[in-house]
């Protein structure tokens, strides 16, 4: 046996499905691109990230799709920063946090938000900020512009720092495989608008989302994490460093 | 990019896309989730390429670093595993039985490189690139390709012997 024909030989039979293909081609009468229900559901759940936990009604922003490129990974703070202004921030993202959280790295992601039918409603860059401590889970911070039909948000609570309101979030996520039957329990859950139900995992797997977001100067702010043991006061002490740090 | 010629590049790269995203991690399912994103930027990128070859670059650099945001991504708080059965049929598909063994063999060292040394390897022994092409593409110093692909074929020829020239 020879490496290097087997390997080729291999590469050759690693294909992927046809229904990829067929999904990803432009039928000119369609003129989109259909994403799997994961695809969609994960950007719809990205979506509530971005803009905190917010609910979108007909003929608003119902999904975000969002991308980086090659050239949007960010690695020094001093860089972030000047991104974030780009962006349109008169805050400055912090360096550190006084809880020990500190700036991992950064990208800019460009996205768009998307009606019902799938028309772009609003184009736009942001700025994805990672923060760090030991073994805690990562802290993401993102800034964009605000736009006015982001729906109605659902907060579990809300404190003024400053003259800002800001918004305390946490959701619940259970994600589930294609096929998955919804339980009564299931049912119940989901007249909860804080708890939400993505398809497409491959298996179940619940996760708690919570942060804060609050909108300054036409700049929305979105500051989150999974699975955090991190109280509200604590979240809200991290919000007032970012919005006195300019 | 119009229709017809993102169509075209669906049609040239999505196996080459498919098979990068695959060596990181290992099962279809995150494979065609990543290979799915890089046509949305493709189709979303609007600076027009010079040519077939930084076409081909862009896709390589933007399919390696959306699987690096995906080992981000906080939606996956654990690494991926691979797909033992996937493997399997990928290997399976051939008529003769020490066949099946080789080519699993050889998979199964292959998806026990770090995944920074599997790319490398797909690059240079599939699509026959150079150590300066390799370098070029993924923008990381012709040195540290180097030594990524030395440091494969170590390990590669420990378990694979004398097969491995």
């Amino acid at each position: 046996m020879k490496f290097t024909e087997t390997y080729k030989d291999i590469m050759s039979d690693l294909q992927p499905s046809p229904e990829l293909q067929d999904r990803l081609q432009i039928r000119q009468e369609a003129k989109s691109m259909r994403f799997t229900k994961k695809k969609a559901l994960i950007v719809a759940a990205a979506a509530c990230m971005l803009v905190g936990t917010t609910v979108f009604a007909s003929g608003k922003i119902a999904s975000y799709r969002s991308w980086s490129g090659p050239n949007d990974e960010i690695a020094s703070y001093e860089d972030a920063v000047s991104k974030s202004g780009e962006v349109g921030s008169t805050l400055t993202i912090p360096e550190a946090f006084s809880n020990g959280y500190t700036y991992d790295s950064a990208n800019t992601m460009g996205f768009q938000g998307l009606d019902e039918n799938g028309n772009v409603i609003v184009n736009g860059t942001e700025l994805c900020a990672r923060y760090v401590k030991d073994s805690m889970p990562e802290i993401s911070l993102f800034v964009n512009k605000s736009y006015e039909d982001e729906g109605e948000i659902y907060s579990v609570d809300e404190r003024v720092i400053g003259d800002t309101t800001v918004y305390l979030n946490e959701t619940t996520y259970k994600f589930v495989p294609e096929g998955y039957e919804i339980t009564k329990e299931d049912e119940e859950n989901m007249k909860d608008p804080h708890f939400e139900m993505s398809y497409g995992s491959s298996e179940v797997e619940i996760k708690n989302n919570s942060g804060i977001s609050f909108n300054k100067d036409g700049i929305h702010y979105n500051m989150f994490a999974w699975d955090s043991d991190m109280t509200a006061d604590e979240w809200y002490e991290m919000a007032a460093e970012l919005i006195s740090n300019n | 990019m119009n229709v017809t010629e993102y169509n075209s590049c669906v049609d040239k790269y999505l196996k080459m896309v498919y098979r990068i995203s695959f060596h990181y991690f290992g099962n279809r399912e995150d494979a065609e989730d990543v290979s799915q994103d890089v046509f949305l930027k493709l189709y979303s990128h609007n600076t027009k390429f010079e040519s077939e070859e930084e076409l081909k670059a862009w896709l390589i650099r933007v399919t390696t670093n959306t699987c690096h945001s995906y080992f981000r991504n906080p939606f996956r708080k654990r690494k991926t595993e691979i797909d033992e059965k996937e493997i399997e049929n990928i290997v399976g598909s051939s008529s003769s039985e020490q066949e099946i063994i080789n080519r699993k063999v050889v998979m199964d060292a292959v998806m026990s490189l770090p995944e920074r040394y599997r790319i490398v390897v797909y690059l240079y022994y599939y699509e026959e690139y150079s150590i300066c092409q390799i370098s070029n593409t993924l923008n990381i110093k012709e040195t540290t390709i180097q030594t990524r692909l030395s440091r494969a074929r170590e390990k590669l020829k420990s378990v694979l012997k004398d097969c491995f020239p």
